[in-house]
């Protein structure tokens, strides 16, 4: 009976985080991309990661849902351990969303296409079902009037947004964006970034590498600092920015923040 | 000397005949091409690396010598194994041989063109890779891989003209035997040209057909 409490009550207090990353590295050739890497994300969480380019923040991200497969360490998704086979890889994916810098949309496939191509392929989801999912995804990022278009016809930050409702169209339980606005034009920054703070507080879990020091001090919940392939600090926003602990991340604001 | 009509008339039967066998064998020949081709791009592009490393040689030594040299490699050199064909058939394998290597080339550069974010976009869906490859990349390269393609299957039917070396009785060889026999030259040379323009032309045009269908 005690026992059974106790359990209860450790579980409680320690719930088990949505992703566990444990002693991830990553190298290419000579330069060390990734150094021991832990982290971990509890559910709903917003995590953003910011650095120097070069300092494996994409690398990071793209080890998560195997894009780069890591050279050592251990990823857990949902308590589950991710293996090394080809199916273990495509379920992870199959949960996890990716928004690149590019948008990567298939070209040749019109907006609700590009949407509706994974469920009906991968889900077995029926054309009726995954298209009426599509347009609410459609409706949520604010293109309802754009799904017949093919990319090449939308903008970058609408053609990011189609690339957001494409992955959202998986029902991910978590969602990575890697540099989401950095090829865009400074006036559709903005689009996106609404698109993802909504996201957010609708709850979805999500890590994003940017540079838009202003999102991540609205939006995150926790922001990761990271340079030479380590993580130097993991911080709330208000400490990050306010009273930050390391002497890199110092100057790196120094430098990011005076203009 | 007058072009004459009635040698040119004469000769015709015999020459249609040769026709016939040049479109057999360029049929054929494209047709086994078009249909090899895409799995041993697939191939080429995600199996296991000794799969991979097999069909790349394949394509490699294959354009890296003329046609001449494979039809004579079928035609002396594969009895030695065991494999025997006659001119004919020699003359099907031999240019399907050429035309696969070519057109797997074609095709990988053509998916590999497409760049790698779609492909990473596909996967990160949860695409397995083969699947990305053959439902996403696949279909959207070959429209890109006809004008090429197209190209390279006309030099496979006029390669069919080096099976005369082995006496098919294909147009350049009954072409060149008329000649020979008949000393009737300039009459025999135009229906040589027009029956070649004639079949690379019904390629090239099925292939603007397709082509616009694709779209």
């Amino acid at each position: 009976m005690n026992e059974t409490t106790e359990q209860i009550v450790t579980e409680q207090t320690t719930p088990q985080p949505l992703l566990n990353v444990t002693g991830l590295s990553k190298h290419f050739c000579d330069f060390t991309a990734l150094h021991n890497i832990d982290l971990s994300l509890a559910d709903g969480e917003r995590l953003i990661i910011c650095g120097p380019s070069g300092s494996g923040k994409s690398t990071l991200i793209r080890c998560i849902n195997q894009l780069e497969s890591p050279d050592s360490g251990q990823i857990e998704l949902q308590g589950q351990l991710v293996g090394k086979a080809p199916r273990d890889l495509v379920m992870l994916r199959r949960r996890v969303g990716m928004v690149f810098q590019q948008f990567n949309l298939f070209p040749h496939l019109s907006v609700l296409d590009n949407i509706t191509a994974a469920p009906r392929k991968l889900l077995n989801l029926d054309k009726a079902a995954a298209e009426h999912k599509a347009l609410e995804l459609l409706a949520r990022v604010q293109l309802i009037d754009q799904s017949a278009k093919f990319p090449a016809q939308l903008s970058g930050g609408q053609q990011q947004r189609v690339a957001i409702a494409r992955a959202l169209a998986m029902d991910p339980v978590l969602m990575l964006f890697d540099e989401p606005t950095s090829a865009l034009d400074p006036e559709m920054i903005r689009e996106v970034l609404d698109v993802m703070r909504e996201l957010g507080e609708q709850g979805m879990s999500m890590i994003v590498v940017t540079h838009e020091m202003q999102f991540a001090r609205q939006a995150a919940d926790r922001i990761a600092f990271m340079d030479q392939g380590q993580i130097l600090a993991i911080e709330t926003p208000e400490d990050f920015f306010d009273n930050p602990s390391q002497p890199r991340l110092k100057r790196f604001l120094d430098n990011i923040l005076q203009h | 000397m007058s072009f004459d009509w009635l040698s040119f008339w004469e000769f015709l039967p015999r020459m249609l005949q040769a026709a016939l066998v040049t479109i057999q064998v360029s049929v054929l020949a494209v047709g086994f091409s078009c249909l090899l081709a895409p799995p041993l791009t697939i191939i080429r592009l995600i199996a296991p690396w000794p799969a991979r490393v097999v069909v790349g040689v394949f394509v490699e030594i294959v354009r890296g010598i003329p046609p001449l040299v494979i039809i004579a490699f079928v035609y002396f050199g594969l009895p030695a194994i065991g494999l025997m064909f006659d001119g004919f058939w020699t003359g099907v394998v031999a240019l399907t041989i050429v035309g696969v290597a070519y057109a797997v080339e074609i095709m990988r550069s053509a998916i590999e063109s497409l760049g790698r974010g779609q492909r990473e976009a596909a996967l990160a869906l949860g695409f397995p890779v083969w699947r990305t490859y053959l439902e996403l990349l696949f279909l959207q390269a070959l429209k890109r891989t006809l004008p090429p393609l197209t190209n390279e299957l006309a030099n496979v039917i006029k390669a069919s003209a080096l099976l005369s070396v082995i006496s098919v009785h294909e147009i350049t060889q009954v072409g060149n035997a008329l000649i020979f026999e008949t000393f009737v030259v300039a009459e025999i040379m135009v229906q040589m040209t027009i029956l070649y323009l004639i079949i690379v032309g019904a390629l090239s045009t099925l292939s603007r057909k397709l082509e616009s269908r694709l779209v």
